[in-house]
């Protein structure tokens, strides 16, 4: 069921009317159910791998709690932990990468050296939201296992934590830590949580529906369009709106399924910090997907050692993370190049700045010329990474750069530029107050005139200026 | 890389007004409750501005939606209504040339088909178009091809081009488009430069052609891999069957005599097998039309012409389009030469 649908807004409305009037354990089980009515919708077969994953990891998690009075041999634990990893990493492997890495296989073998090839593509399509809940999933056993938190008993919450349907599909990728014992404990929901959450919901359904749906018309007209009049200006205008529809409706995403989950009375994490103000790759990746670069930090660049063993370790560390990074959007090789574009700009940034000198940056005031001078400088280097990102292929690469060498104004230039500049300005106009507020919600202070205009304008726009057709989500393809 | 842990919430433990915030919700939903109310008094189908483009201004429109811009614009700017008018899926568009029948026929002929994205339900709403701009033709030839017929809901959502020309064309039948206000949204795109427009070199290039050639669209003449082509699956969905009796109803209630024909399909497809489950396609449509007197059903249903015809299996190139014309031609002179324009 996606967020934008008819169907969710009743779905919501019922679920939020039986949750209320219910007591703490049959809230968490109708939230169970709704979860899986939700995954369910799209695909009902799908619901299997969740169950699967989620009995796995519940079975793993309980071996390994020291709590549970087992006293298991460090190796026999080491195994258990892979046994939780190794299962959910399988099940990416075949349903996610199996055909990409068989047919690059294939294509190196075959086509290029000319050897025989016996393994086929398997008929499958991508679980909606699996990278997500997998990568959730895996954090609880690799907490439990590093003691750093306890294994939970009862099974029904933990089967809420895995599937919970705000963020099941597209994040924010919680921590079992900070989400369970939301889960496990009685939650009071307060009359300004379910304001505040539904503000945050249409802020959500606007950035989604006004903005990145419209950008989207803007951007597949030159990269979906293989007769549009490809030249340097119309790539870098499609490349400069992609940069806008992709946040908005990745955080459009999130502020819906931060919204409706505060209205539950949860709190999930922040996804996104105005990315688009940040300086340097480092402070990016701080403001940007947050929920998933912490979890790249912690499970996979701190495991590899950091930045504890040298240079060369440290940058090969980096590379790597933002490597598999990458891969973990898409199953494609336009998003290992920009994985590799991201870990690059991280070297290069460690190596010429140095640590003291990027922490006081980041920590000093952030403003006068010489920010907005480096915010603008470092969202050019963005876009190159987006350009990257929006590829269908490398092929596709090739065809966009060679456009690139051909600096003509064609139509409908200037009406694309008033496009992006209507749609993608008053987003942007949003993120530099709410950096200059220092506030994530400034709108929750405003006068009683202010937050009714203020729900009118988004409403409106939404009825307005809404696409007709209804777009899919982008990260629910990862 | 540096990426922070998530922060603790972003929600203030302060609770700053909480009372206001939801004072703020219930004005809210008053004046949209007023709003709604009064956006009802608006008339419910609005005429298309055609200063708005079916796709969204400042971008590269690809083929199919600038055919269906323009052949919609096409249609509503029409200075002399048409005697003989040729509507359906894209079998028509590009097998039917309304120039060659004219000159046979002898009767002033216009295409408005459209294009399989749109399906049944687009290509009739463009017949409706027409008939509520212009005086009813005598005739009017419904083209298509299996593809057509065998269209699902699911299908044209997936295709995404539909919803769109409803609303442009003001024809709304979605939940979502239940608001009163949206009959708005003509107004509200225009204030922000939705009219403002640039055609791009392929769009114009499509208007010009279609412009000149009153609604055909010419294939390119390539060589064609048959081995890739795959044969698309055969049957009427219910959701045709629908949308056939609102078209069978729709010219009736005009006084339009409407002919449906099959368009011919490349030899290389014949198949007895497959030959058997579109016979069982045309024993249902003629079942359907046989309750309409004002429907004829053109046989033979299936009609194979030589592959080098086609640019795939359901669109003709101009040499096959011309025979295709011809073929259309003769049939209408059969019927009494070139039909008189209804009394108006």
């Amino acid at each position: 069921m996606s967020f934008i649908s008819v169907e969710f807004i009743i779905f919501f409305a019922v679920v939020l009317g039986l949750y209320h009037a219910s007591p703490h354990r049959a809230q968490n089980g109708l939230l169970t159910l709704a979860s899986y009515l939700f995954y369910g919708w799209w695909d009902w077969r799908f619901l299997s791998l969740i169950l699967f994953s989620s009995t796995v990891d519940y079975v793993c998690g309980r071996l390994l709690d020291p709590a549970g009075g087992r006293a298991l041999s460090p190796r026999a634990r080491l195994a258990i932990l892979w046994a939780s990893v190794g299962t959910n990493l399988g099940l990416l492997a075949t349903f996610k990468y199996y055909n990409f890495f068989i047919d690059s296989l294939k294509h190196l073998l075959g086509a290029e050296l000319g050897l025989p090839w016996g393994l086929g593509s398997l008929e499958i399509i991508l679980p909606v939201g699996i990278s997500f809940y997998t990568f959730q999933t895996m954090s609880y056993t690799i907490d439990v296992y590093r003691g750093k938190m306890a294994a939970t008993r009862r099974v029904d919450d933990f089967f809420l934590f895995v599937s919970f349907f705000p963020q099941l599909v597209a994040g924010p990728i919680e921590r079992a830590s900070r989400l369970l014992p939301q889960i496990e404990a009685p939650r009071r929901v307060r009359s300004e949580q379910v304001v505040s959450g539904a503000q945050l919901m249409l802020l959500g359904f606007a950035k989604k529906m006004i903005v990145a749906d419209n950008l989207a018309l803007l951007v597949d007209s030159i990269y979906s369009n293989p007769k549009a009049d490809l030249t340097a200006w119309t790539v870098t205008l499609a490349t400069y709106a992609f940069a806008f529809q992709i946040y908005a409706d990745f955080s459009g995403y999130t502020d819906i399924a931060r919204g409706a989950a505060r209205m539950l009375g949860f709190d999930l994490c922040r996804n996104f910090k105005v990315p688009y103000l940040a300086t340097n790759p480092s402070d990016f990746w701080q403001r940007w997907h947050i929920s998933l670069s912490s979890w790249l930090r912690d499970y996979l660049y701190i495991s590899l050692g950091g930045n504890r063993h040298g240079a060369w370790r440290t940058w090969r560390n980096l590379m790597l993370t933002m490597l598999l990074g990458g891969l973990w959007h898409g199953a494609s090789w336009n998003f290992v190049l920009w994985g590799a574009y991201h870990g690059l700009l991280l070297v290069i940034f460690h190596q010429f700045v140095p640590r003291r000198q990027a922490r006081e940056a980041a920590s000093a005031v952030r403003g006068g010329w010489r920010f907005w001078l480096a915010a603008l400088g470092f969202f050019q280097l963005t876009c190159v990474g987006w350009f990257l990102f929006r590829v269908d292929s490398l092929s596709h690469i090739v065809t966009l750069g060679e456009a690139m060498g051909r600096v003509e104004w064609t139509a409908p230039l200037l009406s694309s530029l008033w496009t992006l500049v209507v749609f993608a300005a008053p987003l942007m106009a949003l993120d530099i107050y709410r950096y200059k507020r220092d506030d994530p919600e400034p709108w929750r202070q405003w006068s009683l005139a202010g937050q009714v205009a203020f729900h009118l304008l988004l409403f409106y726009g939404v009825v307005l200026y809404g696409t007709p057709n209804a777009v899919s989500f982008i990260y629910f393809q990862f | 890389m540096e990426p922070q842990t998530p922060s603790a919430s972003s929600t203030s433990s302060s609770e700053p007004g909480p009372e206001r915030g939801a004072r703020a919700w219930v004005i809210t939903l008053v004046v949209v409750a007023a709003v709604e109310l009064g956006a009802l008094a608006l008339p419910t189908v609005a005429p298309i501005d055609l200063g708005l483009r079916f796709y969204a201004a400042g971008i590269h429109p690809n083929h199919t939606q600038s055919m269906i811009q323009w052949q919609t614009e096409r249609v509503l700017a029409l200075e002399e209504p048409a005697e003989v008018l040729l509507v359906g899926d894209s079998s028509a568009l590009m097998g039917l040339i309304p120039k060659e029948i004219e000159q046979r026929a002898g009767a002033r002929t216009e295409n408005l088909a459209m294009i399989q994205p749109l399906g049944l339900p687009g290509q009739v709403d463009m017949l409706e178009l027409y008939l509520q701009h212009h005086p009813p033709p005598r005739i009017a030839v419904f083209q298509f091809s299996e593809p057509n017929l065998s269209l699902t809901e699911a299908d044209l959502e997936r295709y995404g081009m539909l919803d769109g020309f409803r609303t442009w064309i003001g024809r709304r039948d979605r939940v979502v488009d239940l608001w009163p206000s949206t009959r708005l949204r003509a107004v509200a795109r225009a204030a922000i430069g939705g009219g403002w427009y640039e055609a791009s070199r392929n769009d114009a290039a499509i208007r010009e052609f279609m412009v000149r050639h009153r609604g055909y669209f010419r294939e390119p003449e390539v060589a064609v891999d048959w081995s890739r082509i795959k044969a698309p699956r055969v049957g009427v969905t219910p959701e045709s069957v629908a949308q056939l009796t609102r078209l069978f109803e729709l010219t009736r209630r005009h006084g339009v005599q409407l002919w449906l024909r099959h368009g011919p399909i490349p030899e290389v497809f014949k198949d007895p097998a497959r030959d058997a489950l579109i016979a069982a396609d045309e024993r249902q449509v003629r079942e359907l039309a046989a309750k309409w007197p004002n429907v004829q059903v053109l046989g033979p249903w299936a009609r194979y012409a030589p592959s080098e015809y086609f640019f795939d299996y359901q669109h003709l190139i101009l040499d096959g389009a011309l025979v295709n014309s011809v073929h259309l031609a003769q049939r209408l002179n059969a019927v009494g030469g070139a039909p008189k324009a209804p009394e108006r």
